[in-house]
């Protein structure tokens, strides 16, 4: 047992190291060298135990803190919207363009959306060159023309389309001064409508030799509400699917969209629908794993690659049907299951008459390695693939249990502990932080397999921040699902349940710092571990020796190799 | 709407009407079991075609594979096309010894309509295999032709 | 009946085709249908497609390939004997579906011919006829389109990759092949 302020000091660098380790982690990770199994960060269950509630209580608070933190700065990088938020955001969007270039807000929309709804790139094409981009976009200086026809209802015009003469109040023209009846204009604006999908948010006069753009100040006069209403959806549409910073929520049933600005390669985010995914290629969030060894690695597991390599490896066309034939061991003599032929397992040739076949076995001598190969890809592949699967239907029942933990027990327990809900914060936490390390540990599978077979010095440091961040994980999620239950149906403020508390705060702590630390060193490729076996080569090679014995980079201040013990030579010659 | 009906007042010529069909054939028509395409790319009057219908489930015909000919003269499609079959087949429409759908025994071509088309015919073909008298009729072996 | 209800831009159209005829273009509607046109388009003088020894305005000129015709106003019929054995006269058809003009008309050549851009069934490979259509243009903006894609084949987007390769690899080669088919084929026969 320690004192009460202790545990909170204790905890209180837990936190602040775990600010400085996304720093350092694996640099004062790695000088610590491969066998040793202290690590500074890890806690034994016995450091948690506190036996006061008032140091739970700061504790709490504590976490509170960080929490809202934390969701702050998640919030900073990424803003979940709804269909009214996105409008409105479109509209401000608008707004402030047509105040800043003095456009009308159609004109302001017409521009932006050929600018894929970036404010700034619009004001500062338009204040480099107004007139290309006028040119480009169709937005023309407005012509007399149009005032002229609408002031003398009188005159007599031909529509350039369906070729009627019509009262010039029912002739219509974009800013260019082609003139054409309303019925044409609505057919024109509706064919498109119907038929362009996006593309009518580009419509423009139908002189050919005009680009004149037309806006929605026309569509929203000339077209029918049902028309309207599919034009405002493509345009919402653009507005999101065109605009670099907001894409669409992957979720199937999912209305909203997410702003991400976030800059430093991390594209996790996670949409009101709880939905999490990868803004970067929309698949759920893989970190440390990049996008393309995801797509990689989504596109094995769907396709059957692997299972032909697994025909390749026991099975053999039956030579009469071609239907694939498995072997379960015993003699040669083979009959087909379907068609009942009878062949040699060895050369294939019929059983009949079949005298030996050494011939054919050296022939077969390239194809049997083939077969090996296939098989032992097929174990490595099998390997990895089992534990990411594993983790990920982890993962899922993790997320379910959590959301019935929160549903049902936390009022149970709220009455059994006599504590408002509230404060059962931790406990979500410490789920949130198993799924989000069940999500890290799946991937870092798949990213295993990808680690090439020709670098055992990464392979092996893989291996071991992976063991250690998932014992961690495992003893967190035992922590959290099964020491829980025992308070539920305990009546009154157990002690017990303080120091419960307290154990399972540290533990999410320490697991989360365990993981940052495999995700951060997996995302940088296992860059400490170089082929030369150094850290840090380029920064540091004046300042650091390789060990001769084991290549481990150490600094120059020290004179025996941090790894293996044995002395630098050259310094020693000096 | 029917390929090439062109509603009311208006009439599809005959050679853009076959290069309407042509443009379906070629996409593919739906489940793939009938389908058909031009014998001749290069007649640039379109007329000789061939067709191809894989038998019913639950018939004789299951999982065989049935040519047609259609041929489409100028008068096409005022006129339904010639339509015979060049694999061999026993149904009650089609001519014993030529192959020939006989337009007395099949409506659609008796009852022939301009919006109608080849797919059509190909399908009504494919459905009339599958009627209680075609359906468990001996058929020729499968591979040959008339 | 299929003419009735023929809306007035087609009428207005036709009158002005048949009245004011482009150019070494003539388009008329078939009889018993006003949006279906018999077309023929003369090959552009300097292109491969070239109406050799046809000079409408030149009646010296008809002399010398041996044809003994009146000088034609514009252009006339198709039929018409002045074009024939003369080469460089390209038969289409055109039809004008419901939608028209809000979808452009369909056209297609019913003389053979050797372009990187039109198919052997004559289907031409135009932007204007698919996604470049305005109800704007014309039947006659259609058929001058055509002709210039005769003086100017394009092979980068091609409608027959074999010619376009031809087109692209030895050019005066399959100029050479046009002009052959041209004399074969495009004799206003």
């Amino acid at each position: 047992m320690i004192p009460s302020s202790t545990t909170s000091l204790a905890m209180d660098d837990v936190h602040r190291s775990s600010d400085s380790v996304k720093v350092e982690s694996t640099i004062n990770y790695y000088s610590d060298g491969f066998d040793d199994s202290e690590d500074p960060l890890f806690l034994s269950d016995d450091d948690f135990v506190g036996d006061d509630d008032g140091a739970a209580d700061a504790l709490l608070e504590d976490i509170k803190e960080d929490e809202i933190d934390l969701l702050k700065q998640k919030q900073q990088d990424c803003k979940i919207l709804n269909t009214t938020e996105l409008r409105q955001r479109m509209e401000q969007d608008v707004a402030q363009v047509s105040s800043v270039l003095s456009v009308s807000k159609f004109e302001a929309s017409i521009l932006l959306r050929n600018y894929n709804w970036s404010v700034s790139k619009v004001s500062d094409a338009w204040f480099t060159d107004e007139s290309a981009v006028r040119e480009k976009v169709g937005l023309l200086v407005k012509t007399v023309i149009s005032c002229g026809i609408v002031s003398n209802k009188r005159k007599i015009i031909i529509c350039g389309i369906c070729f009627e003469s019509h009262t010039s109040d029912r002739i219509r023209c974009a800013d260019c001064g082609h003139l054409y009846c309303e019925i044409c204009w609505s057919i024109y604006i509706s064919t498109s409508i119907n038929n362009d999908g996006a593309g009518c948010l580009m419509l423009r006069c139908p002189d050919p030799s005009c680009h004149a753009a037309i806006g929605q100040d026309m569509i929203d006069s000339l077209a029918s509400e049902e028309d309207r209403k599919k034009y405002s959806d493509f345009l919402l549409r653009s507005y999101v699917e065109d605009n670099r910073t907001t894409k669409w929520c992957p979720a199937p049933a999912c209305e909203y969209a997410v702003e991400f600005s976030g800059a430093d390669g991390i594209f996790d985010v996670t949409c009101r629908c709880l939905t999490s995914f990868c803004w970067n290629c929309e698949e759920e969030c893989h970190r440390p794993m990049d996008c393309e060894t995801v797509r990689k690695w989504i596109s094995k597991n769907s396709s059957e690659s692997e299972n032909v390599n697994y025909i390749l490896a026991y099975c053999k066309p039956c030579p009469n049907c071609k239907r694939p034939i498995e072997k379960n061991h015993g003699c040669m003599h083979m009959t087909c299951r379907v068609c009942r032929n009878e062949f040699c397992w060895l050369c294939l040739g019929p059983w009949k008459g079949h005298m030996n076949c050494n011939r054919y076995m050296e022939r077969t001598d390239s194809e049997d390695k083939r077969k090996k190969m296939a098989k032992e890809s097929l174990e490595k592949y099998t390997h990895y693939f089992e534990r990411w699967d594993a983790n990920r239907k982890s993962k899922l029942k993790a997320r379910a249990d959590h959301q019935r933990v929160k549903d049902e027990e936390f009022k149970k327990l709220s009455l059994s502990q006599d504590i408002p809900e509230a404060h059962f914060e931790f406990i979500s936490k410490a789920w949130l932080q198993v799924v989000e390390c069940r999500r890290a540990l799946e991937w870092s599978y798949s990213y295993g397999y990808y680690l090439p077979d020709n670098e055992p010095a990464k392979k092996q440091f893989f291996e071991y921040l992976q063991g250690e961040a998932e014992s961690t994980l495992e003893k967190l999620h035992n922590c959290v699902e099964s020491e829980l239950k025992e308070f539920l149906d305990v009546d009154g403020l157990s002690k017990k349940f303080s120091e419960f508390r307290t154990k399972l705060v540290g533990l999410t702590t320490v697991t989360g710092d365990y993981f940052e630390k495999l995700v951060r060193a997996l995302e940088n490729g296992l860059s400490d571990v170089n082929s030369h076996g150094t850290k840090g080569l380029e920064e540091e090679v004046e300042d650091c020796w390789c060990c001769d014995r084991c290549t481990y980079a150490n600094p120059s201040s020290i004179r025996s190799c941090k790894v293996c013990g044995s002395l630098n030579i050259d310094n020693v010659n000096e | 709407m029917t390929l090439g009906s062109g509603g009311s007042s208006v009439v599809v010529p005959r050679n853009f009407r076959l290069l309407e069909e042509l443009e379906r054939g070629e996409k593919g028509i739906g489940d793939g079991t009938v389908s058909y395409g031009m014998d001749d790319g290069d007649d640039i009057y379109m007329r000789s075609w061939t067709g191809t219908v894989i038998g019913p489930h639950n018939t004789v015909h299951e999982g065989r594979i049935y040519q047609l000919k259609l041929f489409c003269d100028k008068d096409y499609p005022e006129k339904p096309p010639s339509v015979r079959f060049h694999s061999r087949i026993n149904i009650t429409c089609v001519n014993h010894e030529t192959g020939v759908v006989e337009p007395k025994k099949f409506a659609l071509l008796a009852n022939w309509q301009r919006e109608y088309t080849m797919e059509d015919i190909l399908t009504q073909l494919k459905k009339e295999m599958a009627t209680p008298h075609n359906r468990k009729l001996v058929q020729p072996p499968e591979g040959t032709y008339f | 009946m299929a003419n009735s209800n023929l809306p007035r831009r087609i009428i207005k159209e036709t009158q002005r085709l048949l009245s004011e005829p482009a150019p070494g273009i003539s388009a008329s509607p078939s009889e018993d249908n006003m949006r279906y046109f018999n077309v023929m388009i003369l090959g552009p003088t300097q292109s491969p497609y070239e109406a050799l020894h046809v000079e409408f305005s030149a009646a010296n000129r008809l002399k010398l390939c041996g044809c003994m015709v009146q000088p034609h106003k514009a252009l006339g019929s198709w039929r018409s004997p002045s074009t024939s054995s003369c080469g460089g006269v390209f038969k289409l058809e055109l039809f004008l579906p419901e939608e028209y003009p809000m979808a452009a008309p369909k056209v297609r050549f019913l003389t053979k011919i050797y372009h990187p851009n039109i198919d052997k069934l004559g289907r031409i490979c135009l932007d204007i006829l698919k996604d470049k259509w305005s109800p704007a243009l014309q039947i006659r903006t259609v058929l001058l389109s055509i002709q210039a894609l005769l003086s100017a084949p394009n092979p980068d987007d091609p409608l027959s990759e074999n010619i376009a390769k031809h087109w692209k690899t030895k050019e005066a080669e399959a100029v050479e092949t046009a002009k052959e088919w041209t004399r074969l084929y495009a004799s206003g026969a």
